[in-house]
């Protein structure tokens, strides 16, 4: 069966390239797509969690996306969080999106910073002094081709690159907290507080500690930071579902079109088949096995495609987190598979039904 | 009795009883077979002839199991085809029966090897017998064209295939449509002589469809056809040769 399978592709290489280039763009779609928007979403967590806090608190309306905040919080919260019974630290962070360079910064406060974040290091230079100074972290920097003393334009005005830090800590830009809550109008204002807790004292205690005290408020443990992003960011799910549904739909209909042609195209021949004895279910095996070679060449040139887009998307954009994992190559494999199977099943049930006279009749 | 005096009856392969077969063509019904009783012995050589439209090729299709009829049996070694499961009629027509095609019908994707080893793989359920394929293009003359597709075969040489196809598994009857019917005389001469011998040397049963009277002449028996209906048996050699012996 899979000679016969391997003759019927090779007889019509023009259709089988056409078939595989489609499922492969259907694999494609869904992992560059999902790299790049979970790979946004990953990115931002680590970040986060690069911090250092336990927990996260936030105004009771805000969102896990930092960017969608606003300062809302005063700073002097920051000494009612350190009075809470296991609290080691806690520092405020301003978050502000920079909607022409398409990036979040923090202000930050580089003394209670320090307390709760225990891994900042610099490649060059270090911590800023001035209030037009800023720290900016290392792909940052190597996509800007920027170093320490460079200037930076940010919100219209002029800052020097104080150091670069190594990536993964809060913000690619990180300025004074008291500079940029001046540049956005909210003084003495913070979009949210990390919290350190003491490590002698069990992390669900302090936070049902900070739930009883500041109970108005949201607090957020940094381990299920992830989790609760995936659920909360807005259409995640519903973009996830879409695009797994694109990638479906264009194998199940590619693959139905071509398995139609080609039993109609191969009418007489299953006609033979059928005179020689063959069964339905063997019809149905031999298209349903042909789709499936057809899907497994799309799914590894589109393993191939993704990493060519991957990798030229990165090179054009340093900054663009992107994060592909195994559950999603499989997902995207499992997908194309899936769909061009169900799109093979009408044409193969159609064959193997065929009237063998009629079949071996046509011309 | 005849066993006592050294002679064996063979056994009635096909046994066809008052077959029908009515088409529908939208609301027409157009009837095709209308009461055709016969039957055919064990390593006879059955040639039925009339004119187009008389209904042989749907009586060949019936046997074949690739039609099931409207009324009337036939039987197969004694298993009724038109009774049974479609499922069940494929079986008979993969362990049993071997066709043979005007328009050859092999497989243009693949080689003339692998034509004769998807037969026997159908029949086998997978499995083949190493080097069968070899030994009957070789005995068919054609083991330097193993490897050939059909398009690279002349119309000869790819009916020659198409009989080692239908032969290989040693089916128990051989039905040919019209199998001389795209060769020139030579090669149509080459191909009745290879039935013949198939008949003769290794027994085999054969029902052949034919307009050619020179192909009719090759077959033990004639059955002559006319309007869905068999007028008579122009020659029964193969009885004939039977009572004789008796």
């Amino acid at each position: 069966m899979f000679k016969l399978i391997l003759s019927n592709l090779r007889q019509r290489p023009t259709r089988t390239f056409v078939s595989v280039i489609a499922v492969a763009l259907g694999v494609a779609l869904l992992l560059v797509s999902m790299g790049l928007s979970y790979g946004q979403l990953v990115d931002t967590v680590q970040r986060a969690q690069g911090i250092g806090g336990d927990f996260i608190l936030q105004s009771s309306d805000a969102s896990v996306i930092f960017a969608l905040n606003s300062g809302t919080i005063p700073v002097r919260v920051l000494k009612v969080i350190e009075e809470v019974e296991g609290v080691e630290a806690a520092t405020p962070i301003l978050a502000k999106f920079l909607g022409d360079q398409f990036h979040i910064v923090f202000g930050i406060d580089p003394e209670s910073f320090g307390r709760v974040n225990r891994s900042l290091s610099f490649v060059e230079g270090g911590r800023f002094s001035e209030p037009r100074e800023v720290i900016i972290d290392t792909i940052y920097a190597n996509s800007k081709k920027m170093k320490a003393q460079d200037p930076l334009q940010i919100l219209g005005h002029e800052f020097t690159v104080a150091g670069v830090f190594r990536q993964g800590i809060g913000a690619r830009v990180l300025l004074p907290l008291t500079t940029l809550q001046e540049l956005n109008g909210t003084p003495d204002k913070a979009t949210m507080f990390f919290i350190r807790a003491k490590e002698e004292v069990p992390l669900e205690q302090v936070y049902d500690s900070l739930k009883e005290r500041f109970e108005n408020y949201k607090i957020t443990k940094a381990a299920e930071l992830q989790e609760i992003m995936m659920d909360n960011t807005p259409v995640f799910k519903e973009f996830v579902t879409a695009m797994v549904f694109i990638s479906v739909t264009i194998s199940f209909l590619i693959v139905l079109l071509a398995m139609y042609s080609t039993i109609t195209e191969r009418t007489r021949e299953i006609g033979i088949l059928k005179s020689l004895g063959a069964s339905k279910g063997y019809i149905v095996r031999l298209i349903l096995n042909e789709s499936l070679l057809i899907c497994v060449a799309g799914v590894g040139l589109g393993f191939i495609a993704t990493f060519v887009a991957i990798e030229f998307l990165v090179a054009a954009f340093p900054t663009l987190p992107v994060a592909i994992t195994p559950f999603w190559r499989v997902t995207a494999a499992v997908m194309a598979v899936t769909g061009g199977t169900l799109g093979a099943l009408y044409p193969a049930v159609k064959a193997a039904g065929m009237d063998p006279v009629k079949a071996l009749g046509y011309e | 009795m005849s066993e006592m005096i050294g002679i064996t009856r063979k056994k009635d392969v096909v046994v066809v009883e008052d077959l029908q077969m009515v088409y529908r063509v939208g609301k027409v019904e157009v009837p095709a077979l209308r009461g055709v009783d016969f039957s055919v012995k064990e390593g006879e050589f059955v040639a039925v002839i009339g004119p187009s439209g008389c209904g042989k090729s749907t009586l060949l299709h019936l046997i074949g199991g690739l039609l099931k009829p409207t009324s009337g049996r036939i039987l197969i070694e004694g298993v009724s085809i038109g009774s049974v499961r479609d499922a069940k009629r494929t079986e008979i027509r993969r362990q049993k029966m071997g066709f043979v095609f005007q328009s050859f019908n092999l497989l243009s994707t693949l080689s003339a090897k692998d034509n004769i080893r998807l037969a026997e793989r159908l029949h086998g359920n997978g499995h083949y017998e190493d080097g069968s394929a070899q030994q009957i293009l070789k005995l068919l003359g054609l083991e330097n064209k193993m490897q050939h597709k059909p398009w690279e075969l002349s119309g000869g040489e790819q009916q020659r295939v198409a009989i080692a196809r239908a032969v290989i598994n040693r089916p128990a009857i051989l039905l040919a449509d019209e199998p001389t019917g795209s060769l020139d005389s030579e090669n149509s001469r080459m191909v009745l002589n290879m039935l013949r011998d198939l008949n003769s040397v290794h027994g085999q049963t054969i029902i052949i469809i034919t307009h050619d009277p020179e192909a009719a002449s090759t077959a033990d028996r004639v059955i002559e056809m006319r309007d869905g209906k068999i007028l008579n048996r122009v020659q029964n050699m193969f009885y004939a040769m039977e009572e004789t012996r008796s």
